[in-house]
């Protein structure tokens, strides 16, 4: 953390704005008056408005997962009442066709260098005994165009 | 030609695959293309175009191969295609998993996911006539 400086700037500096006050701390008969530099404002003020773009864009990846998920488990169930007779091969392309939201996986999105980064750390958080994940698996998990994945080196 | 490396694409309106295990993935939606169901072919599959597509330019992947008789061949292959397939039994030479094929009917593409182990270890090989 910055340490915030205690009042070491000329009037002059002051008068012009480069300096902002902060707050004041009394301990005992000691006043302290807690400035910081526009630099030190601006630095902060970026790392927060990097923090909040990360949590959103995290936010964003795990709903997008979750969603395709259930919509894979909406298709699989569906097949397998297909299997087990229950529908008709015309049957499950209607349901297919008229509900496609529910059952097909959109590949739309075309992702930064950031979001790059972000779905291999929560990938490799899930770690590999659960899959395997090929650049297919992970494109269709997070609605990445496909091939968009294929560049970065940093999956093998 | 046959290609054998990974992420290696063919895109073809009949798509002839034979593999030894398929597994109905999911449909997708993707760009250009519209809705396809994906299939899983492992334990050794091979796909090649017996169709061209009618306007040979590619919609999944810019490498994608798209001249007849192109195939490809893996470990573990994905397969989109438009329809949904039929697989039947060719033989059975492993009492397991006999060779299962099929072929698409109006779009199909099949990208390799994993490849062959020898190709693996010898990383990337051009192409095998």
């Amino acid at each position: 953390m910055d340490n915030y400086n205690i009042t070491n700037h000329t009037n002059e500096e002051e008068e012009i704005g480069s300096f902002i006050e902060i707050g004041e701390l009394e301990v005992g008969a000691e006043k302290n008056i807690y400035w910081l530099s526009e630099d030190q404002i601006k630095r902060h003020v970026s790392k927060l408005f990097m923090f909040s773009e990360v949590t959103t864009i995290k936010q964003d990846l795990y709903t997008t997962a979750l969603t395709n998920l259930l919509k894979k488990i909406n298709f699989l169930e569906l097949h397998q009442q297909l299997l087990n007779n229950e529908i008709t091969e015309e049957e499950f392309d209607n349901y297919l066709n008229h509900d496609s939201v529910k059952y097909t996986i959109q590949m739309n999105k075309s992702i930064s260098t950031l979001e790059k980064h972000l779905i291999i750390q929560i990938i490799s958080r899930i770690g590999t005994d659960i899959k395997e994940f090929s650049y297919s698996d992970i494109e269709e998990l997070f609605s990445i165009k496909y091939n968009n994945l294929s560049n970065t080196p940093m999956i093998k | 030609m046959k290609f054998i490396n990974r992420g290696e694409a063919i895109e073809g309106k009949r798509i002839a695959i034979k593999t030894r295990k398929q597994t109905l993935q999911t449909s997708v939606e993707i760009d250009n293309i519209g809705r396809c169901f994906k299939y899983l072919c492992q334990k050794n599959a091979n796909a090649s175009i017996t169709e061209e597509l009618d306007i040979k330019v590619s919609k999944f992947s810019e490498k994608s191969h798209l001249d007849i008789n192109d195939s490809v061949s893996g470990d573990s292959i994905d397969l989109y295609s438009f329809d949904k397939l039929q697989f039947t039994k060719e033989a059975n030479y492993s009492s397991k998993h006999g060779i299962q094929s099929s072929e698409t009917k109006q779009y199909g593409c099949a990208q390799i996911r994993i490849p062959f182990r020898f190709a693996l270890e010898m990383g990337n090989i051009d192409l095998i006539d």
